[in-house]
């Protein structure tokens, strides 16, 4: 029997069409707007529907939305027996601490672990990529180039040069713009600093012709986080983080999609702690200084 | 050469998928360059700038997946075309994970496969050191293709793996043949009774495919990585590696390549081998004292000599089998070298070895030097022939182009070509000049197309100077994806002089030179 498990609260009412149809969710459009309907192991998000006991190589080839139900190939689900998925991690007290603490293990898990056609190795470790192909080397060399003008401070030409990065539906490059823009949001959160400026001109350089992408940018310009980076994030954040169990969640995300997102959320780390430092040798802190 | 390409209108994959595709793609014959992607404007853009972008791709939009191929004709790009759609298309193999995914880390990957006995290690040097010691604490015997790991951490998995019985190979190990697996830079040889121990990886591709060349085989090729002999591991793998070999029913004969090791460790190897009582056959380049002589092993100067020993000695020759055969190549060598040298210009009289591998250049300069004297190198024996460039070369040199210093941020020459045939090209335009000399490495891990990579760089350099001449060896056996006789032919074809061993090539690009260093420029 199926059940839905989890429903984004940004899952708006409308009558949806396939968009695209992976083994584990299957992507909804309508305008310029998109639903995920995805399997347990995907997790929940600002603008997914999580069900399971359904196969979804033969099933979800509609889906209807309104304030009170959600229909998917004729199924009435009650919106209000569905559980509201949480966008914004959860932290504990000494957050700010354990990020500082744990984000080299942090970078280090990501490059060990992540597909080697995703960006974690191209932002942290771009000298030991073995790579054999030109667009690869050519999309790694973009992506490691794109984090040193984070670095530096240049986030309109390090959004341009990730954007659309990547061969396949979900570009890698769009997955980490994703992440760093829930990163640099929630440390603002934690520190009560204001990057809407910098997350307002990351979203519109990012923004290009992937609907996808598109939708999922501008979910994390609000600081929302999808499922398996929320746990990376509150893993993260723990005195003694198990990376390796939000690692198994961010691999059933996509092909490499949760670890680019995942890279994405550490280079923000990387960039606030950084910030952090030259601030505090400055005398003051006033959030993120950005450059064109 | 051609471009061809095709757009799917609406079709899609995930990233993975087409990069897994377009690498597969890559190895299909006559394959230059390919990609697979959605044709989104910045995919798009990196295809312009990778010389892959066609002008029909303009129909295609995000939504659409286009495939090109670069290939060095029509009908080969044609059937790789064809191919790309149908590799995309394949389901993935069954995962060996019950779960049906990818084992994330060790655990999951025991749990896949608990009767595991040995792990590859190949993650970022920083990470692989714990990773090692892990595995280890779980029984695996270790392969550690990784490098950058600190010699202190080195010496602890070793001991730790000396006192479990396990074995730890590397780091740096590039190359090693475990029950008849190539295991990375490796060769596909033919099984057999030879057991190996070598602390160079391509010392170990070029006796383990001399020796199956031979009609012989290889029982085990056990890789240690090229520190292990120094002072400070003390030879530690080495050593249970020989241990290993010495009680394995399936070795006849044991052949130990290496460097010299350190003396100490030497003291240990010759202990050692002492008490085994099997044929022990050694090459440590650069020992020209032959310290292990004494201790009952016949040690040898150049890779293809302690091979072809090795290889007779399996087949139930004595070692008079080699030498014959030795004999005959040597005579071939000096035929060569009288038809090479001729037509050389005046002052054309140097030797620009240009190696993938850093065990053939080191064996270069063994072999080249008593004849022609100092060679400069970037990997020199002696500090004082070190090339002031390495980037330039002087007189007879040899240049490691694995060497750090040109592998940082781009792949090993043994996978792409590029910065050695562009060095080629340079060579080449020497009027000094008188011989390239190259090695040709391929099997696992190597270029999967080393012909239509390197060829055109041998035929352009012949055409800027005709006088020069090409040299060089194919390290790897017809049993390997890519075919040595296939290999072979393609470099002749191209121009180039095609030697049996990389020790041969040597003898012969340092007799050409000899002679044209001579006042009548001809070879006696």
């Amino acid at each position: 029997m199926t059940k839905a498990i989890s429903c984004g609260g940004l899952v708006k009412p409308g009558s949806w069409r396939v968009h695209s149809r992976f083994g584990k969710a299957v992507n909804f459009t309508g305008g310029e707007g998109m639903v995920f309907v995805v399997k347990p192991e995907v997790g929940g998000g600002p603008l997914s529907i999580v069900l399971d006991g359904t196969d979804f190589a033969d099933f979800c080839v509609s889906l209807e939305v309104t304030d009170r139900q959600i229909i998917i190939d004729g199924t009435a689900f009650r919106r209000d027996g569905i559980p509201l998925y949480r966008d914004f991690p959860s932290l504990p007290s000494g957050a700010e601490k354990n990020y500082a603490a744990n984000l080299p293990a942090l970078k280090a898990f990501l490059c060990a672990r992540s597909p080697k056609e995703g960006v974690a190795r191209a932002f942290f470790a771009p000298d030991e990529m073995p790579l054999t192909c030109n667009f690869e080397r050519a999309v790694q060399r973009r992506a490691s180039s794109a984090a040193e003008l984070f670095r530096g401070g240049y986030f309109r030409k390090g959004t341009l040069l990730l954007r659309g990065l990547g061969p396949g539906l979900t570009p890698a490059g769009d997955d980490a713009i994703c992440g760093l823009l829930c990163g640099l949001n929630l440390t603002a959160r934690l520190c009560g600093r204001d990057v809407s400026a910098v997350s307002a001109e990351i979203v519109r350089e990012a923004m290009g012709e992937n609907l996808i992408s598109n939708a999922l940018i501008r979910c994390a310009g609000e600081g929302r986080f999808f499922e398996p980076l929320r746990l990376l994030a509150e893993t993260a954040s723990a005195q003694k983080p198990d990376f390796a169990a939000a690692g198994r969640r961010l691999s059933l995300c996509g092909a490499s999609s949760g670890f680019d997102s995942a890279a994405g959320f550490a280079l923000a780390l990387e960039l606030w702690l950084g910030q952090e430092n030259l601030a505090l040798a400055a005398g003051g802190i006033n959030g993120f200084e950005g450059r064109n | 050469m051609v471009l061809k390409g095709e757009i799917k209108k609406g079709e899609y994959y995930d990233s993975v998928t087409l990069m897994n595709a377009a690498r597969r793609l890559n190895s299909e014959k006559g394959v230059l360059d390919s990609a697979i992607v959605m044709a989104t404007q910045e995919n798009k853009g990196i295809l312009k700038t990778s010389g892959l972008l066609l002008p029909e791709f303009d129909k295609a939009d995000g939504s659409d997946l286009v495939a090109v191929v670069k290939a060095d004709n029509a009908d080969n790009a044609a059937a790789a075309l064809a191919r790309a759609w149908a590799i995309v298309k394949e389901k993935p193999a069954a995962k060996a994970s019950s779960q049906g995914q990818r084992p994330n880390g060790l655990s999951g990957a025991m749990k896949d496969m608990p009767d595991a006995n040995l792990i590859i290690i190949s993650v970022a040097g920083r990470f692989a050191g714990s990773l090692a010691m892990d595995a280890l604490s779980r029984g695996l015997n270790v392969m550690l293709f990784s490098d950058n790991i600190s010699l202190e951490t080195e010496i602890e998995l070793k001991r730790y793996a000396s006192s479990k019985g396990l074995l730890v190979m590397g780091p740096d190990c590039g190359t090693a043949i475990i029950n008849g697996a190539p295991l990375a830079f490796a060769n596909s040889v033919n099984r057999g009774d030879i057991g190996m121990v070598a602390a160079a990886g391509t010392g170990l591709q070029e006796v383990t495919a001399i020796v199956s060349n031979e009609g012989a085989g290889v029982s085990q090729a056990i890789g240690t990585g090229g520190r292990d002999v120094k002072k400070d591991v003390g030879g530690i793998s080495f050593l249970a590696g020989l241990q290993a070999l010495a009680k394995d029913p399936q070795t006849k004969v044991i052949l130990l390549v290496s460097k010299p090791p350190h003396e100490s460790v030497l003291r240990k190897i010759a202990a050692a081998a002492r008490k085994i009582h099997k044929p022990v056959v050694a090459v440590l380049l650069g020992d020209e004292e032959h310290l292990l002589d004494s201790a009952g092993v016949m040690q040898f100067d150049t890779l293809e000599e302690a091979a072809l020993v090795a290889a007779a000695l399996s087949r139930g020759h004595d070692t008079s089998h080699a030498d014959a055969l030795l004999a005959r190549r040597r005579l071939e060598e000096e035929r060569l070298a009288i038809r090479l040298s001729a037509g050389k210009k005046p002052g054309q009289k140097h030797v620009r070895g240009l190696f993938s591998g850093g065990t053939f250049a080191s064996e270069a300069q063994l072999v080249m030097k008593p004849m022609l004297g100092r060679i400069k190198s970037n990997v020199p024996f002696a500090a004082g022939d070190k090339l002031a460039n390495s980037l330039v070369s002087e007189g007879h040199s040899v240049i490691d182009l694995g060497e750090d210093e040109f592998t940082v941020g781009r792949p090993h020459p043994m996978i792409d070509f590029s910065l050695r045939n562009k060095r080629i090209e340079a060579e080449a335009a020497d009027p000094s000049t008188a011989v390239i000399l190259l090695d040709v490495v391929i099997g696992y891990g190597a270029n999967q197309q080393p012909l239509a990579d390197i060829t055109p760089a041998i035929k352009a350099a012949l055409k800027t100077n005709p006088a020069v001449s090409v040299i060089c060896s194919v390290t790897g056996t017809d049993l390997d994806p890519q075919n040595r006789q296939t290999v072979m032919a393609g470099l002749k074809a191209a121009g180039a002089t095609v030697m049996p061993s990389n020790a041969s090539a040597c003898r012969l690009a340092a007799l050409v030179a000899a002679a044209c260093s001579k006042p009548s420029g001809r070879a006696r």
